[in-house]
């Protein structure tokens, strides 16, 4: 790297730029003037830019806590954060184009966190953890998994990490309070489920409301503590000091939590005392200085918090939805909506999970020989803690029942037969059952898949979808289709018995995900009227295999968007 | 009722084909013919080596005319080795040891075949006899007291037609649904032709002529969803019809028609049109044309079906208010029993 040329051109641009050395370390040294003092920002050399050039604050503790800045006390600089550099795109072919691009935003940066003090403030606020866990913790501190509900004063109960526990929860301290009734029995951070466990001591979880500025070293931790604990409103301090005086350990743990305008933030602290013998928790400075304090990396564990964070949607919680279906695509519908934060599935299917299912189907083969609906109920649970889920070995025919609408919010229908698909929309449509409906299916040799959404009262049923446009009178096959009716699309490998539709988990996949999609987007109140979505994928396949496309097929450009199901020629919306 | 619907019911109403429940009793006259033929031949030495049905059945194309009788083109097929010279000889066999001994009125021996007529059943008969040598057919020619230059065994291509007629190869994608479509049209171009004409003009458009310039005109009008627009498919059919040089001008806005067969022998298939015919042709497609896309243009579905039912007369559905449910039409089931499908999960 020429930095004698990056100089030169700085230097050019105005800034006062000089190359420097520290201890045999060649580094770039810009000076600007800040608030009326003069600030060194440095940049120690590289081979290449793979990134936005990196620039140092020279004696940022100088400055007291700024925002985006972390102080390196052992070296004496402040590292800048201006972002997220991996998604900034760096001309590292011109290099001094980009030293002077990323130099112009480290100056910014610290200028603003220097001038503007409130500004500076708020954002300490708003990047409370980052500070939090820059400042404070280190890499030995423990980490805590929180099973926890917001703004509840609340007991908690902690557990050790199960022995020999490298990764996953069974790695991670466990803490539980009484707020935690709502996760699946077969989550492992279920309240229940503590086995290999030991206790780890009990705590309380407090809520702060606004927070303040994090402690800005791990030094000032005890002061923070004391000083956080004091300011609670009386109300709220006098039911800690209520709740505190009724336990003594020789361990506690707190967590704290706050607002910040980025969301709820959620830290704790460890408290063990000097000497021997239980206490209860101090809460004033004369009782702290008995006790050593260190501070913990907390991971909440709540659905408000969790379910936002991967993108799930809370106002989905209190849906219930009726699966039918748990195949490839049914499986994979399952997992997608478990994941949207769907909180009560009901899942149904007659079959077995088998060795043939094992690649195209979400389930391992620990659940071999289990009933499908059973798996995936197990599955689904234990990986969203937040979904009920409910099995039922029986097939689609055997659930018409009126009182089937009373439970459910929506059916999904993912078994890939038309015929009974048909029968049980007649059953709704002649017992008046109003039951919206999502009928998917996938076709052969990856042409692509189908999903139907037939909502009560609005225009268009599955019927439309079957209306056969050649003589418009109810069809046998969909006319969604991708190949042409009649054709030999089943393969065997062992005889009529194991005929199967050739498929990859990719295409279950994708018609799994227009299904859902389509559920989803239902659930969340945003599609009033019945709608089709399909999604056309490769004919080669299909090709060498002889079969034969539609002409839906061979002109449909509309993958993945929502289109009208209604169909003028469909003799059940038009008998009025 | 959709004009899609009401284009299907019209097609109801005026579709002949050999499994119409109208047309029962002439297939079993048929059958029981043609075993008699078969027997004749054998008698004659020239056993019968094959069988089928050709013009409009096996083209899929044919009309129900009223009072007009059912028409059946039979042909039968000896063996070259075996075929006598005289290419008349069989077709008098026909004649005299079948037709005429069943009772059929009229039965007589005309250049390209036997005919006659079955005057109970409504039933008109033509039986093309051919000889064939490898794969290749040659239809008799010649009529009784035809001189020697008149009898003579013509190169013909009888299946290679009905195939050229069905072919859907370059339909793409539901090419069964879109020859269905081209089936439709052709059969809306005869009604049309029968509704339009005087019986004299009708006689000399013949059906194979339509038929062929519809095929070589014919495009499939599907929408997006594969729902096909039979309206929008016989309008598109009928210009092309009048702008692909089928129509010859002879001066003074009079014109001749002249369509080739598309196979062997490749003859001219209007050999003996003349003017008047031609013109009337020419003449009442461009009115044909001209109401087909007012029809499309038109909003008022009432009005819409007015404009059909004027050009294809009462078979066409009547007009009645467009709100109006078919109770018939609306519980339409399924004619196949099972459909394999391509759906899984």
């Amino acid at each position: 790297m020429d930095y004698e040329a990056i100089t030169q051109h700085l230097v050019k641009q105005g800034y006062q730029a000089t190359l420097e050395e520290l201890d045999g370390v060649p580094y770039l040294k810009v000076t600007v003037d800040v608030s009326d003092s003069s600030v060194e920002l440095v940049h120690f050399h590289v081979n290449e830019f793979s990134a936005l050039p990196e620039f140092w604050l020279k004696n940022a503790a100088v400055y007291g806590a700024l925002a985006h800045v972390l102080n390196i006390e052992r070296i004496g600089y402040g590292h800048i954060c201006i972002g997220d550099r991996d998604s900034i795109s760096v001309n590292f072919e011109q290099p001094h184009l980009a030293v002077e691009a990323s130099l112009q935003r480290h100056i910014d940066q610290v200028r603003q966190s220097i001038e503007d003090s409130e500004w500076n403030k708020q954002e300490l606020v708003r990047e409370f953890i980052t500070n939090w866990n820059n400042a404070v913790l280190k890499p030995s501190d423990p980490q805590l998994i929180l099973a926890a509900k917001e703004r509840h004063l609340e007991l908690m109960h902690v557990f050790n990490p199960r022995k020999g526990s490298g990764y996953g929860y069974a790695s991670f301290y466990l803490g539980i309070t009484d707020h935690v009734s709502d996760i699946s029995e077969f989550s492992s951070i279920a309240p229940t489920n503590t086995d290999g466990r030991s206790p780890a001591g009990e705590g309380y979880v407090v809520p702060l409301g606004a927070l303040s500025p994090p402690p800005v070293s791990r030094d000032e931790l005890a002061n923070w503590y004391i000083s956080t604990i004091s300011s609670l409103p009386p109300g709220e301090l006098s039911k800690l000091e209520k709740l505190v005086s009724r336990r003594r350990s020789n361990r506690f743990w707190v967590v704290f939590n706050g607002d910040t305008t980025s969301g709820t933030a959620w830290f704790g602290v460890h408290l063990k005392p000097k000497g021997k013998g239980k206490r209860t928790l101090p809460l004033k400075a004369s009782n702290l200085s008995e006790w050593s304090i260190k501070p913990i990396q907390v991971t909440v564990f709540n659905k408000e918090r969790i379910l936002p964070r991967g993108g799930a949607k809370i106002s989905l919680s209190d849906k219930s939805v009726l699966l039918v279906g748990c195949g490839s695509v049914g499986g994979e519908i399952a997992y997608k909506l478990a994941a949207s934060g769907i909180g009560k599935l009901t899942l149904v299917d007659p079959d077995v999970y088998s060795l043939d299912n094992l690649y195209r189907h979400v389930l391992d083969e620990r659940l071999i020989g289990a009933g499908k609906a059973l798996g995936l109920s197990l599955m689904i649970e234990s990986k969203h803690p937040w979904t009920k889920c409910t099995h039922v070995n029986s097939r689609l025919l055997d659930l018409r029942g009126k009182e089937i609408r009373k439970n459910f919010d929506l059916m999904i229908v993912a078994i890939g037969s038309p015929t009974h698909e048909r029968l049980f929309h007649d059953f709704l449509v002649e017992n008046n059952v109003s039951l919206p409906v999502i009928n998917t299916w996938v076709e052969g040799y990856g042409v692509g898949g189908h999903a139907t959404l037939d909502i009560p009262r609005s225009k268009g049923c599955l019927r439309c979808a079957y209306v056969d446009h050649s003589d418009l009178s109810r069809g046998l096959a969909s006319n969604l289709n991708f190949l042409e009716s009649n054709q030999d699309v089943t393969l065997n490998h062992a005889g009529c018995g194991d005929l199967f539709l050739p498929y990859s988990t990719l295409n279950a996949g994708q018609t799994a995900l227009i299904a859902s999609d389509l559920s989803i987007h239902f659930l969340n109140g945003s599609i009033p009227e019945s709608c089709k979505v399909s999604w056309k994928g490769d004919d080669t396949e299909a090709l060498k295999a002889g079969l034969r496309t539609t002409h839906r097929y061979q002109v449909f450009q509309k993958s993945l968007m929502r289109l009208p199901l209604y169909d003028e020629h469909c003799d059940f919306c038009n008998n009025d | 009722m959709t004009i899609q619907q009401r284009f299907l019911k019209f097609h109801d109403a005026i579709k002949l084909s050999r499994e119409d429940d109208a047309y029962k009793k002439a297939r079993e006259k048929d059958d029981s013919v043609t075993s008699d033929v078969k027997k004749a031949f054998h008698d004659a030495g020239y056993p019968v080596i094959e069988d089928f049905i050709q013009g409009s059945f096996a083209m899929h194309t044919g009309v129900k005319r009223k009072g007009e009788d059912f028409d059946i083109d039979r042909a039968v097929v000896i063996d070259s080795e075996n075929a006598p010279d005289d290419s008349v000889k069989p077709k008098i066999v026909i004649c005299d040891e079948v037709l005429e001994k069943r009772g059929f009125k009229n039965a007589q021996v005309k250049t390209p075949c036997v005919t006659a007529d079955y005057a109970s059943e409504n039933l008109h008969i033509d039986y093309p006899v051919y000889r064939k040598s490898g794969g290749a057919y040659e239809l008799a020619i010649g009529k009784r007291g035809s001189g020697e230059a008149q009898r003579y065994w013509d190169r013909a291509d009888p299946k290679g037609l009905k195939n050229w007629v069905v072919d859907k190869s370059g339909y793409g994608g539901s090419a069964d649904a879109k020859v269905q479509q081209f089936y439709r049209v052709a059969r809306y171009l005869k009604s049309w032709r029968n509704e339009k004409f005087s019986s004299d003009i009708c006689r000399k458009l013949y059906s194979i002529g339509i038929t062929v310039m519809a095929k070589q005109c014919f495009y499939p009008v599907m929408d997006d969803e594969g729902r096909p627009n039979d309206l929008t498919a016989l309008k598109n059919t009928v210009s092309a019809m009048l702008t692909s040089g089928y129509f010859i001008n002879q001066g003074d806005e009079t014109y001749v028609v002249s369509v080739t067969l598309p196979v062997t022998p490749y003859r001219e298939i209007f050999h003996n049109n003349c003017k008047n015919t031609g013109s009337q042709f020419k003449n009442k497609l461009e009115s044909m044309k001209r109401k087909l896309t007012d029809a499309i243009a038109e909003e008022d579905e009432k009005k819409q079906c007015e404009i059909l039912k004027d050009l294809f007369g009462d078979d066409f559905p009547d007009c009645e208010d467009a709100k109006k449910a078919d109770i018939s039409d609306k519980r339409r089931f399924a004619t196949a029993g099972a459909v394999g499908t391509s759906q899984g999960a």
